[in-house]
C-alpha cells in the first residue's frame, strides 16, 4: 500500500477518486485518516469548524476497511473517505450537543443516527463533528458556547449557518464531504458563503432518524461536498426508507449518481424571476444570470405567491422550535444562545391562528408551485440575497432595504423548502472577492435533475471555490 | 385578521403555557411578535377553502 503524500490525495481529491484508490489498495484509509486528523488539528483552529474530532473511532475504522480491501471485500463507494457532521447527528458515545450548553447534560448517544450509520456503511470516515447555530436556529454559526465559524474565504466574515461547519470544512479543504440539515436555507445558505456544493433533498427522502430535531415540519438531512459526483454519492448512499422517522417516505433508494452525466437535453429550464430577483443584490442577480445564460436557460419564470411561502416556512419555524424548547425556556432561559431565546420565546407565545393558517396556506401554496412544473423541469434562483457579511453585523443591506442579518439570510431559501422541493446549491462566482451560490430546483423527488444540471454547470466550469487553509 | 400583539398579549400567553416572563423580556419578546407579524402577514391575503387543510407533517 502506498504512503499517502501530504497535501495529495485528501486536501485536493475528491471522494470518488479517494474511494477508488482505496478500493484498488493504491493508499491505505489508516494513511488517509490519519493525515486528515493531522490536518484537520492543524488548520481548523483558523475556521472552528470542527466541535470534536472522532480520532479514535476513525483511526479503527480506518484500519476495518484496510482489512477489508486486504481480504478482498469491497468496502463501498465511499471507501476511506473522511467525513464529518454536523453536531446534531447522534454519534455514538457524544452528547449531541446541537450548538447549545443545555444538551451538554444529555447522556451520550447510545447509536449513531442513520445518515451516519449509512456514510460508514457505504466506507466512509467518521472525522468529527461541526459547529452550528444553536438548535439550528440561524443563518451564520455564530455561536456564543462554541464561537463562530469563520469563512474559509475571509476569517472576517460568517460562514453562514446554521449548517456553517459543515461548509466551511469542505471549503477549507479539511474533508471532502459533509452533512447537514436545511429547515429554511441551512445547507443553501452556507454553501453559498463558502462556495461549494450542496444538496437538500426533497423533504422526507433522506431519514432524520437520530439527528436532532428543529421543526418537524420542515427539516431535511443533505450533504455538502467539492464536486457534484461526490454530492451524488453521499446522498445516494443515504437514501432507503426509515421507520424510525415518521417524515421518512417508503420509497425505495432512487441512485442519482448514474443520471448526472446525461446533460441538459429535453430539460426544460427557467430562471426565476419576480420574488427572487427583488430580493438579491443586483450583483448576485447577475451571477445566476450568467450561469443561467451558460446553461442555456433565458426565459423567466414566476414562482407565484414566494412571500406566502416564505410567510408559511418563518411561522412554522418560530412556533414549533418555540414549543420544542418550552420545557427549558420555563426553567433554564439563561442557558440559551442570547442571539435565539427571544426568537424561541416569542415562537412559543404565537398565536395557534397564525401556526395553522400557517400549514393551511403551504399545502395551498404547494398546489400553485407544483401547477408550474407542468411549464419547466427545473428553476434557477439566487441561493442567498448577498455574499456573506461580516462577523457580528447585526444588519445587512438588500437593494437599499436594511434588515435583520439573521433571520432574512433565507429569504430565497424558505420559500423553496416551505413546500419539501429538492435543491442543489450550486457556486456561481463571486461578489466583491466572496462566493455566491444559485439554487437548481425541481419538482418533489427529482434530485436527478438538480444534479444533472449541477454536473452540466460543473462541465461549464463553474466549480466549488475552496481555500487553502493559509 | 391578527390579534394585535402587545405586553399585555405577552404577558397573558405567556401565563398560558407556564412561562414566567420579566417585564423588560415582555417588551422585547412584544417586538419580536410584532416583527413575526409583520412577515405573517401574507398568509392573511389568500383566500382558503374550507377544503385547504392543514398538513403538519407533510410529504410531497
Amino acid at each position: 500500500v502506498a504512503a499517502v503524500s501530504a497535501g495529495s490525495a485528501v486536501h485536493d481529491g475528491d471522494a470518488i477518486g479517494i474511494a477508488a484508490a482505496v478500493r484498488s489498495g493504491r493508499i491505505s484509509a489508516l494513511a488517509l485518516a490519519q493525515q486528515t486528523l493531522a490536518r484537520v488539528r492543524e488548520a481548523d483552529p483558523e475556521f472552528n469548524a470542527f466541535t470534536a474530532i472522532t480520532e479514535e473511532r476513525a483511526l479503527a475504522r480506518a484500519r476495518a476497511l484496510d482489512e477489508a480491501v486486504a481480504s478482498g471485500s469491497d468496502p463501498g463507494p465511499l471507501a476511506g473517505v473522511p467525513f464529518a457532521v454536523k453536531d446534531l447527528f447522534d454519534v455514538q458515545g457524544l452528547p449531541t450537543l446541537a450548538g447549545s450548553a443545555i444538551n451538554r447534560d444529555r447522556a451520550p448517544a447510545a447509536r449513531d443516527a442513520t445518515a451516519v450509520a449509512r456514510m460508514e456503511a457505504a466506507g466512509a470516515v467518521l472525522i468529527g463533528t461541526t459547529n452550528m447555530d444553536e438548535y439550528a436556529y440561524g443563518f451564520s454559526t455564530e455561536n456564543s458556547h462554541y464561537g463562530a465559524t469563520r469563512n474559509p474565504h475571509d476569517r472576517t466574515r460568517v460562514a453562514g449557518g446554521s449548517s456553517g461547519g459543515s461548509a466551511a470544512a469542505v471549503a477549507a479543504r479539511l474533508v471532502p464531504v459533509t452533512l447537514g440539515t436545511d429547515t429554511n436555507g441551512s445547507i443553501r445558505v452556507p454553501a453559498s458563503f463558502c462556495g461549494i456544493w450542496g444538496l437538500k433533498p426533497t423533504f422526507g427522502r433522506l431519514p432524520r432518524t437520530g439527528a436532532f430535531p428543529f421543526v418537524a415540519s420542515l427539516d431535511h438531512v443533505g450533504p455538502f461536498a467539492r464536486t457534484v459526483a461526490d454530492l451524488a454519492t453521499a446522498y445516494d448512499a443515504m437514501q432507503g426508507p426509515e421507520p424510525g422517522d415518521p417524515a421518512c417516505s417508503g420509497r425505495p433508494s432512487e441512485p442519482a449518481l448514474p443520471q448526472i452525466e446525461r446533460g441538459l437535453d429535453g430539460l426544460r429550464i427557467a430562471v426565476a424571476a419576480g420574488y427572487f430577483e427583488a430580493r438579491a443584490e443586483p450583483a448576485v442577480v447577475a451571477q445566476v444570470q450568467r450561469a443561467a445564460a451558460a446553461l442555456g436557460a433565458a426565459a423567466p419564470v414566476q414562482i407565484p405567491h414566494a412571500e406566502q411561502g416564505r410567510a408559511a416556512a418563518f411561522v412554522i419555524t418560530a412556533a414549533e422550535g418555540g414549543q420544542l424548547h418550552l420545557p427549558n425556556l420555563r426553567v433554564r432561559a439563561a442557558d440559551f444562545e442570547p442571539l435565539i431565546v427571544d426568537r424561541l420565546m416569542a415562537g412559543a407565545l404565537i398565536p395557534a391562528a397564525w401556526y395553522l393558517r400557517a400549514q393551511r396556506v403551504r399545502r395551498w401554496y404547494y398546489r400553485e408551485v407544483m401547477a408550474l412544473f407542468e411549464e419547466v423541469d427545473v428553476i434557477l434562483a439566487p441561493a442567498a440575497p448577498r455574499p456573506a457579511q461580516r462577523i457580528g453585523e447585526e444588519t445587512f443591506s438588500i437593494r437599499g432595504n436594511v434588515m435583520l442579518a439573521r433571520p432574512n439570510a433565507g429569504l430565497l431559501t424558505q420559500p423553496v423548502s416551505c413546500i419539501g422541493l429538492p435543491v442543489v446549491a450550486a457556486p456561481v462566482g463571486t461578489v466583491d472577492g466572496m462566493p455566491v451560490g444559485m439554487q437548481i430546483i425541481a419538482a418533489p423527488w427529482r434530485e436527478d435533475l438538480c444534479l444533472r444540471v449541477a454536473r452540466a454547470l460543473e462541465r461549464l466550469g463553474y466549480s466549488c471555490w475552496c481555500a487553502g487553509a493559509s | 385578521m391578527q390579534p394585535a400583539i402587545d405586553e399585555a398579549y405577552v404577558l397573558g400567553a405567556a401565563a398560558a403555557v407556564d412561562l414566567s416572563l420579566s417585564p423588560a423580556r415582555a417588551i422585547v419578546l412584544a417586538e419580536t411578535l410584532q416583527r413575526i407579524a409583520v412577515v405573517a402577514s401574507p398568509l392573511f391575503d389568500v383566500v382558503l377553502d374550507f377544503e385547504d387543510e392543514i398538513a403538519p407533517v407533510w410529504r410531497p
